[in-house]
């Protein structure tokens, strides 16, 4: 018995005649006409040109997902910059229909043998209810993310500290950051396309009930050995997603750099830049991947138990020297700090120390710069990503002539 | 048998005294008495660290233990 499942070799040719056919009818409709119209340069334009390259690519490797994907944000992204439009409702019948011609054609050209097996009305029916289940569950949690998303700087007004707020304001300020979110967003749909919703479609006529109870079998222990293994989705898009954002703050550190090679204008000198930009993001991204997945990985070996005395003997030095320091510098003073260190005695006295004036103001002096710091560094991100725009833009007049 | 149940217990009390001090800590850091939320901090680690140990060379021993029992039979 052969069942369409994740990863079965298909064929070459007939994938991509199957693909191209529904995309025939809409090709001269596509994210073309918005992609001249709009200036490349402006935000808009250079979202249709993403949205177009997944497209490219998902009729150029007979992706199902990829092409769908396009055309979804296509719709949205119409919706968002110009209201509503006639071409929301071709885009979004496209998509359907591409999930439907591809998904019930190609069994009958791939498996005509046991189709006549596998057709019954039940299991229509069954994966009918199947499907609107995950789509209802999706468009659900997507509602749900949007409000997240469209509430998240409220709630990050109201609970975490002012240097995150400005964090996150210079990230959606800059409009490469912006980007950066709609890509993300994008590979979440991706995914969920791709593994759960489309596998259930192209189902639809072959489904039977032994196939479904192996499906879900298969799903839940491979979902169960992923996530212990940290291979599930949401690991590994934590882990990407943290790599953006350190790219995103590095380059603020590499900006002088960039400065540097500018006025040679050579391309392999801004290759050079670039190379030096992603692999430094990418090592400060894997020493911090290490640090993530040793807190959370299972520390236990059968085979081989280790005990680290390390954290308590460095935490005992520290406890010995700061006790040292303060028996040196203020004798009178020690007992009432550890008696008040150890919640006993709650009066607060002014003390004449110098030592402990010193420890209050570089505590003081800390916390000041920290912020004020941050901020500046914050400004000159802003900075550092308008010339990388006008860089860009440099490059498009360079390349298109402009 | 008596030592098997102590140390757990002296680990768990070393644990719940770090989590207490770490929050006095808290407390003083906002009443702006610098040195002594220092000191407290750590006082919390090294209990941390201490009942955290403790605890891991007592369940080690129990493994180890447990295993030679397994491989007399």
């Amino acid at each position: 018995m052969k069942f369409s499942t994740r990863g079965d070799k298909e064929g070459k040719f007939f994938p991509l005649l199957i693909l191209l056919i529904p995309n025939m009818f809409f090709i001269y409709l596509l994210n073309l006409n918005y992609l001249f119209s709009s200036s490349l340069l402006d935000f808009s334009g250079l979202l249709f040109v993403v949205i177009f390259i997944f497209w490219l690519m998902g009729v150029m490797s007979g992706n199902i997902e990829l092409i769908v994907l396009s055309y979804i944000f296509s719709s949205i992204t119409i919706f968002s910059l110009y209201g509503f439009d006639h071409l929301i409702i071709i885009y979004t019948i496209s998509a359907v229909l591409v999930v439907f011609i591809t998904g019930s054609i190609s069994p009958l050209i791939w498996q005509k043998a046991e189709v006549k097996m596998l057709y019954s009305y039940r299991s229509f029916l069954i994966s009918i209810i199947l499907v609107s289940i995950i789509v209802a569950m999706y468009l659900g949690l997507s509602i749900v993310i949007a409000n997240i998303v469209n509430n998240v700087y409220d709630v990050i007004l109201a609970t975490t500290p002012s240097l995150f707020q400005v964090v996150y304001m210079v990230f959606i300020k800059t409009r490469i950051g912006a980007l950066i979110f709609v890509v993300v967003f994008i590979l979440i749909t991706y995914y969920l396309l791709k593994n759960y919703v489309r596998d259930v479609i192209i189902d639809i006529f072959l489904i039977r009930r032994e196939h479904v109870s192996s499906r879900i079998r298969y799903l839940i222990e491979n979902e169960l050995n992923d996530t212990l293994n940290f291979k599930d989705f949401f690991s590994k898009y934590f882990f990407r997603t943290i790599l953006f954002f350190i790219m995103y703050f590095m380059y603020g550190f590499l900006y002088p750099i960039l400065k540097l090679f500018l006025p040679y204008k050579s391309l392999p000198l801004y290759t050079l830049w670039f190379a030096l930009w992603f692999f430094s993001s990418l090592l400060i991204y894997m020493i911090m991947k290490r640090i993530i997945r040793r807190l959370f990985e299972k520390p236990y070996t059968p085979e081989k138990p280790r005990l680290s005395y390390m954290g308590l003997v460095f935490s005992s030095l520290l406890l010995i020297a700061y006790i040292l320091a303060l028996t040196i510098y203020a004798p009178n003073h020690l007992v009432d700090v550890t008696m008040k260190a150890l919640g006993i005695e709650q009066t607060s006295k002014t003390v004449n120390n110098g030592f402990l004036d010193f420890i209050n103001k570089s505590y003081i002096w800390f916390s000041d710069n920290l912020y004020s710091g941050m901020e500046s560094y914050v400004e000159y991100l802003i900075e550092a990503y308008g010339f990388l725009e006008d860089v860009i833009t440099d490059l498009f007049k360079l390349l298109w002539g402009g | 048998m008596g030592k098997d149940v102590v140390s757990p217990i002296i680990g768990s009390l070393l644990i719940g005294f770090s989590i207490y001090i770490f929050l006095w800590a808290v407390q003083l850091m906002i009443m702006r008495d610098v040195p002594s939320s220092l000191l407290a901090t750590l006082i919390g680690f090294v209990s941390l660290t201490g009942g955290v140990s403790l605890i891991r060379t007592w369940s080690l021993t129990r493994y180890a233990s447990e295993s030679e029992k397994k491989s007399e039979e």
